[in-house]
């Protein structure tokens, strides 16, 4: 029988840095980076097991209305976003009232599929503004210029040392970063850092 | 600075990636009937050839998938890459 536990509410890793305002040296058009806390999302892990990838995309698309990623990439359906985050791996997103790892559980788990729940592991950022790649671009080797990394383009790679996914939203420069929890602060203060020379703006 | 082929990422620098070890070693068949010499060498001795050696690497900040690598020794230049099973061999 499944027991429910109760967690206590989440709370962001950003709370106590976190001063909404302008700050550095904006441009002429205002500031060159906006950040803003992606809260209140769930972040669930999905594993496939040997050979049941296309059973359980199946069941994700069944259930949930959206297709799971080829490598490399990321995809909205519905309330979700998916990202493929390795070999027969994705992260899904959701809304908290989703219900999203209840219901990803119920679907995959009968066709070969493992769940993990990573909301309370993740901190996600949303970075959107004239100067975003060029703030990007001072801490990880990934081309982010829209020729090599499209829309719905998706990589975990290095940010300023930190392990990190970068989600290339629909919209001009919109990026999602995610990252661990416990380097939250540090990510945040990497990025400010390397946002000052164009204005940001933590909203 | 050396670029890693990651067969499920694409080119990536290797700072991006761990080095785990010799991948030339295999592992005895038969544990129980492997002589305690034989298992010192699978466990401890190592060559350190000048050239193409196969290594293996982990994605540790990428995809996390473990990559067999066929690396020279002397120019650092990356001449293969793919699945741990995979048999990597040089470009002629
Ligand atoms: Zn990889």
């Amino acid at each position: 029988m499944a027991e429910i536990m109760t967690l206590p509410p989440r709370r962001s890793a950003l709370d106590s840095v976190w001063v909404l305002g302008d700050y550095g040296i904006p441009g002429p058009s205002g500031p060159g980076v906006t950040i803003i806390r992606r809260l209140g999302l769930g972040a669930i892990q999905l594993d496939a097991r040997r050979d049941t990838a296309a059973a359980v995309a199946r069941a994700v698309s069944d259930s949930l209305g959206i297709a799971l990623p080829a490598p490399g990439r990321a995809a909205s359906g519905g309330e979700f976003r998916a990202i493929w985050i390795g070999p027969e791996r994705w992260m899904l997103l959701g809304s908290d009232s989703t219900g999203l790892e209840a219901r990803l559980r119920a679907a995959v788990e009968p066709a070969g599929g493992s769940v993990i729940d990573q909301s309370h592991g993740r901190a996600i950022l949303r970075l959107s503004g004239p100067r975003v790649r060029d703030t990007l671009a001072k801490g990880t080797g990934i081309d982010l210029h829209p020729r090599a990394f499209a829309e719905n383009t998706a990589a975990q790679t290095g940010l300023f040392h930190l392990s990190v996914t970068i989600d290339r939203r629909r919209g001009t420069g919109t990026f999602d970063v995610h990252a661990m929890r416990g380097f939250a602060q540090s990510l945040h203060e990497s990025l400010c850092e390397a946002a000052a020379e164009f204005g940001y703006r933590l909203a | 600075m050396i670029r890693i082929p990651c067969p499920h990422c694409g080119p990536r620098d290797h700072d991006e990636f761990s080095y785990v070890g010799d991948a030339t070693k295999v592992r005895p068949a038969d544990p129980a009937a492997t002589s305690p010499e034989d298992w010192h060498r699978y466990v401890y001795l190592r060559d350190n050839p000048r050239g193409a050696h196969l290594e293996y690497w982990h994605h540790i900040q990428g995809c996390r998938a473990y990559l067999k690598v066929l690396r020279d020794t002397a120019t650092h230049e990356v001449l293969a890459s793919g699945r741990p099973e995979d048999a990597l061999e040089a470009p002629r």
